[in-house]
């Protein structure tokens, strides 16, 4: 990959918007050639920039009279559903909690029943792309220690690979 | 007059739930973890792709460009957790793999590649269940070593 390649893919790399593939020929050439990774670098302080400008306008923004409108909001809320059924259990007549006590064993155990078949639904095999997005937990890196001096780090988290590139064997992959 | 829930029905709830909250808890504490290591030489000579690396197809068509690949070996070991795996690769180095703990679906473990007695590669990284690590870019007389790594806690 040469220096005008890279540089066309340098913000999109920077954004994380390059498959893997190119992500890892990127990174691999910045590693290499000072002034890609001059670029890269300028890439960086301007995001930097930009972020500082964005903290320091929210720093302007008076947080202080938010939590009162939110109590006032609160205040207006409609009872709970929860609270609407302890009404109910409470005007209860005595007679009737012999019918109300199985009823609401019975609906304990269709809803773990429907709970039982929910999770049964999932293939276990599946890929867990879903619960990737709620939870967020992705490979990573921690440390890393080596005598190589070219290092590439790239991820794919579609097949949840991490791959490590290292030595100066890189440059005989290309296509 | 208010009459007092049941004993009976409480007891039958716990003898339901407890069970199944139990079974999730232990789960999260596997006492032991399968770790996988693999060998692949990679190359541009010949277009073979080796059946036993279907699993890996799709990760090493995103990744790479070698048109050859090819798996030497390939070793399962189920250690505990703080244990250690051993991993020879024929004609290459030797690869340690130590996990350590499983948090928030994720395996953590130290790798270290291990070449004339000295670590070419000492790594602390955290990878998710059904995760694959790849190791590659080292110099093999066939061509370029890939090595694949994954982990799986294994039930008690």
């Amino acid at each position: 990959m040469k220096c005008r390649d890279v540089d066309s893919l340098l913000p999109l790399f920077f954004d994380g918007e390059l498959d893997a593939r190119r992500m890892r020929d990127v990174a691999l050439h910045t590693a290499r050639c000072v002034e890609c990774e001059s670029e890269l670098r300028e890439l960086e302080t301007i995001q930097a920039h930009f972020q500082s400008g964005v903290e320091a306008t929210l720093a302007e923004v008076d947080l202080d009279s938010l939590w009162p409108a939110v109590e006032r909001r609160l205040s207006r809320q409609p009872p709970s559903l929860w609270q609407r059924l302890r009404a109910q259990w409470e005007g209860l007549a005595p007679l009737e909690l012999p019918v109300a006590l199985p009823a609401g064993a019975l609906a304990a155990v269709a809803a773990f029943g429907a709970w039982l078949m929910f999770a049964q639904v999932e293939p276990s095999g599946a890929p867990e792309l879903d619960r990737i997005a709620a939870t967020d937990y992705a490979n990573s890196l921690e440390r890393l220690d080596t005598v190589f001096e070219s290092v590439a780090l790239v991820s794919d988290p579609n097949t949840q690979t991490m791959l490590l590139w290292i030595g100066d064997e890189a440059l005989g992959v290309e296509p | 007059m208010r009459r007092p829930v049941p004993a009976a029905a409480i007891v039958w709830l716990l003898v339901a739930f407890v069970p199944t909250i139990l079974a999730a808890e232990e789960e999260d504490h596997a006492a032991a973890v399968e770790v996988s290591v693999g060998a692949v030489i990679a190359s541009n000579q010949g277009n073979d792709f080796d059946h036993r690396l279907t699993a890996l197809r799709r990760q090493f068509d995103n990744l790479f460009s070698y048109s050859s690949y090819r798996l030497v070996k390939q070793q399962s070991q189920r250690v505990p957790w703080g244990g250690n795996a051993g991993f020879h690769v024929p004609g290459g180095p030797y690869v340690l793999v130590i996990p350590r703990e499983y948090k928030d679906e994720r395996i953590f473990m130290k790798v270290v590649v291990i070449e004339n007695s000295k670590p070419i590669v000492d790594t602390l990284l955290a990878l998710r269940h059904r995760g694959t690590f790849l190791v590659g870019g080292h110099r093999h007389p066939d061509g370029v070593l890939i090595l694949t790594i994954g982990a799986s806690p294994l039930p008690q």
